[in-house]
């Protein structure tokens, strides 16, 4: 089943190239986040229209030359973890 | 691969300015409160002054909002921890919030020194004219290049003998000359009169070529006033002599010993942000440096204040 993913909205985020630190503007109690590493990578292919997750991972494995199971994986958890801290949103197959 | 996310504590000061500006901006006006971030990178997006770095978030609220600004920023944790004490020449114009976690302050004004008129007027002519700047990738209510260039050039201006603040002002004509035409100039003469700003800015919209406009409001705050703030080489002195005249006989010596010595939680309060050290000799050496450099700037004060008032 195909899933995509977008930026949420009521984000605040700025990007040094070296990491992204994302504020959550409808929780502006709650502390910054910061994302490098494949977070960061992952976060500057998104925006606010959906995504293929599985081009999502053809993108970054391609460009990093490593292997698509491997990018998957790891693409995956930081996804799940990201849209349970509201910074994305997931859809899957026909889900408005 | 491996990707990290974390709850920064440490966020840099650089990504800290402009995510603060866009989440306090934001939360005020979720909580129902006109506001509109102003001056640092607001002010360099609308080509007003140069790429630098801030160290702190400007907003200016609605006057009659202030209460419940603040108390939106208790709530989320940003606390006023400033003393307000010591006497100003002009009104007090601004509160500042810090957060334990967050490396920025937050300015609150209510007004802006250099607008004469009343403030919750002031603001409303600012607000009419707002717009949207975008920053950390978020749609901010600001004031339009032309109310923001009032803000600014008052900003430099109310420190009108600091060659710094000449340098910025010349910057800020320089850009305005080479890039608005004529009509935005005369909505700034026009912006002027209606804040009460026309003789304050005067000597900006004279450098801009523009010619001064009759105020279209009346002053709440004495020119004279202004100028004793924006004449004044002794920022550290002058407005204790000032508030000298304005304190009742009575409470003359009080006022005298407060400001030779300061209260001592003040003073700690003072050295911990501008030193980190409040050990009692540091304490002692502090208040003593405080007190000769106000014994060697007080005739320099006198005079300037005999001059600015003899005007």
């Amino acid at each position: 089943m195909s899933r995509a993913v977008r930026r949420a909205d009521d984000l605040a985020w700025v990007d040094d190239d070296q990491r992204v630190v994302v504020v959550r503007l409808a929780e502006p109690a709650l502390p910054p986040l910061v994302l490098d590493g494949t977070a960061a990578h992952i976060w500057r292919l998104l925006d606010e229209t959906d995504l293929d997750v599985g081009s999502l991972v053809g993108d970054l494995a391609a460009g990093f030359g490593a292997a698509e199971s491997v990018v998957a994986r790891d693409v995956d958890g930081w996804l799940l973890e990201a849209a349970a801290l509201d910074l994305v949103r997931l859809t899957t197959g026909g889900e408005a | 691969m491996t990707g990290r996310r974390a709850p920064v504590p440490a966020v840099r000061l650089a990504e800290a300015v402009p995510l603060a500006y866009a989440l306090l901006t934001r939360a005020a006006q979720a909580a129902g409160i006109r506001a509109l971030a102003i001056k640092g990178p607001v002010a360099t997006a609308q080509g007003l002054r140069p790429e630098m770095s801030s160290v702190d978030v400007d907003v200016l609220v609605e006057p009659r909002s202030l209460p419940r600004m603040q108390e939106l920023l208790d709530d989320l944790g940003w606390r006023d921890d400033g003393f307000y004490d010591t006497p100003g020449i002009v009104p007090r114009h601004s509160v500042t919030h810090r957060h334990p976690t967050w490396p920025c302050e937050v300015d609150v004004h209510h007004w802006f020194p250099g607008f004469l008129a009343d403030p919750g007027e002031v603001f409303d002519v600012l607000w009419r004219r707002r717009t949207t700047v975008t920053i950390a990738h978020v749609a901010l209510t600001a004031p339009d290049p032309v109310g923001h260039a009032a803000l600014e050039a008052l900003n430099h201006l109310k420190d009108a003998t600091s060659p710094y603040r000449q340098r910025r002002l010349e910057q800020l004509a320089a850009s305005i000359e080479a890039t608005w035409p004529s009509a935005q100039l005369a909505e700034l003469a026009v912006l002027a009169a209606d804040t009460g700003a026309s003789e304050t800015l005067r000597p900006f919209l004279d450098r801009l070529g523009e010619p001064v406009r009759p105020p279209t409001r009346s002053s709440v705050v004495p020119l004279t006033d202004w100028a004793l703030r924006s004449g004044s080489q002794t920022q550290e002195v002058l407005p204790w002599l000032v508030g000298l005249g304005r304190v009742p006989w009575w409470r003359r010596p009080g006022y005298v010993s407060r400001a030779v010595w300061l209260r001592d939680d003040r003073f700690r309060a003072l050295q911990e942000q501008r030193h980190g050290s409040t050990t009692r000799i540091a304490l002692l050496r502090a208040r003593w440096e405080r007190l000769r450099r106000g014994v060697r700037r007080l005739p320099q004060a006198v005079r300037e204040l005999r001059r600015i008032r003899g005007r």
